[in-house]
């Protein structure tokens, strides 16, 4: 042991000290993109990771498929009462929207613009550790992927950020993850917040509100957006709404829970924002 | 004595082993997690080949291993797996140097160690730079060594069967 400690070890301590302060390093400065050596790594795991999540996948839906059946037959009839009260108000908000227009005519405001570029992607893993809550896409640079898109599902629920790219692949920070952060808003009052992922919630998948105004009001369902402040992130993206607001001692706002829309144990497809243009 | 072409069959077999595990892990991450949580196999591995082949290439073994789970991701920080595989294979090899125990008691106190470890520099980090709360953390760390500890029959049969089989003594 001795002769281990004087031949090898100290050498053997160097590279792993060399080596993990380089990934460190990497990781804290680096701007999203992938070594290369990491690059090849994913290139070379994601088709397995891929065919594993897709076998997976199908073996889980078949145990899900017989205990869902009765379920999804009482919320198809929920929905269908739904889609009825929407197409109520999608009429209303039509004739809303022409108004809308012609005042915006008459006061000379440039027309409101709304357009997102999106590159759909599959989910081929969805954590590789309990520590941590990001899944890998199977889409990378080569499809226009940048670090920092956003992420939605396909009901426009905000999944993430996006934290690297590789040549084929790219890594999302979801909303529950500890290094995720946004610029928020309330949708009813327009107030301004941060919304964070947290290392105490992330289990329960949910996120905080923090920075919320003290003489603010909110309310446990509360719609969150993204605000957009800045241009980085589109706004209007739903990052979740308000489970909880917690008081601190002396009764006043502290912060509050929120839960996303985006239930991340079965997101199968995703949409990546790759270019945005908002006029509000 | 070794031939030259032993040892890299020996050490063939053992990455095909890592990967066959490797494998497995990720057919158990895509499954509904019991608990809210995955096994987690990496550490055991690394702890039961230190444990098996000394020093040397236990731990050369390890920081392997922990570069390559560095460079796929997940961790809460880059580099944590290098460096705590590092220092799990150091001390397994150190502690079954003097205290062989290649049976599955011996096998599960590794395993055990392994996770100790590991979770020791996964908590100071998250109490340190992310304000986590100490009792989230113990109860995550309790319920993945619960779920992960089971594999580690598996793991020490197939490793211990391809260690005998090359063993010359």
């Amino acid at each position: 042991m001795k002769d281990f400690f004087s031949k090898h070890g100290i050498w053997i301590l160097l590279v792993a000290v060399i080596v993990t302060v380089t990934m460190a390093g990497l990781s804290a400065f680096g701007t999203g993109i992938a070594t290369p050596l990491k690059d090849a790594a994913e290139i070379i795991s994601s088709p397995f990771r891929a065919g594993m999540t897709a076998a997976s996948n199908w073996v889980g839906d078949r145990i899900r498929f017989a205990d869902e059946f009765d379920a999804m037959k009482e919320e198809n009839q929920k929905l269908k009462e739904r889609i009825a009260k929407l197409e109520e108000e999608i009429r209303q908000a039509q004739a809303d929207s022409t108004e809308n227009q012609h005042l915006r005519e008459l006061l000379n405001l440039r027309p409101q613009q709304r357009d997102f570029r999106y590159e759909s992607a599959m989910v081929i893993d969805h954590t590789s550790s309990n520590w941590t809550r990001q899944i890998t896409l199977n889409k990378g640079s080569s499809m226009g992927i940048e670090p920092k898109d956003c992420v939605i599902d396909s009901e426009g629920h905000l999944v993430g950020i996006v934290s690297e790219v590789g040549t084929n692949w790219s890594t999302v920070l979801t909303t529950v993850d500890t290094d995720f952060e946004m610029g928020a808003m309330v949708f009813r009052s327009g107030e301004a917040a941060i919304a964070s992922g947290d290392f105490n919630l992330m289990g329960k998948e949910l996120l905080k509100l923090n920075y919320i105004s003290s003489d603010g009001t909110l309310l446990n369902g509360d719609l969150i957006i993204s605000s957009g402040l800045g241009g980085y992130f589109p706004s209007n993206l739903i990052i979740g709404s308000v489970q909880e607001v917690i008081t601190d001692d002396s009764g006043a706002m502290d912060y509050a829970l929120l839960k996303p829309g985006v239930d991340f144990n079965n997101l199968t497809e995703v949409f990546v924002i790759t270019d945005f243009t908002i006029v509000d | 004595m070794f031939t030259k072409k032993a040892l890299i069959t020996k050490w063939v077999l053992y990455s095909a082993a890592l990967i066959l595990f490797i494998l497995l892990q990720q057919v158990l991450n895509a499954l509904p997690a019991v608990w809210g949580v995955s096994p987690f196999l990496m550490p055991i591995i690394v702890a039961l080949v230190a444990a098996l082949e000394g020093p040397v290439p236990g731990t050369i073994f390890g920081i392997c291993i922990g570069f390559f789970c560095d460079l796929i991701g997940g961790g809460i920080f880059s580099g944590i797996y290098t460096i705590s595989f590092f220092c799990i294979a150091l001390a397994i090899s150190i502690i079954s140097k003097d205290w062989v125990m290649h049976n599955i008691f011996g096998s599960l106190i590794y395993a055990l160690i392994s996770f100790f470890i590991l979770d020791v520099f996964q908590t100071l980090f998250l109490l340190l730079f992310k304000g986590a709360e100490l009792m989230v953390i113990l109860s995550l760390a309790g319920r993945e060594i619960a779920i992960s500890i089971l594999f580690t029959i598996p793991v020490f049969f197939l490793y211990n069967y391809l260690h005998r089989l090359f063993r010359y003594d």
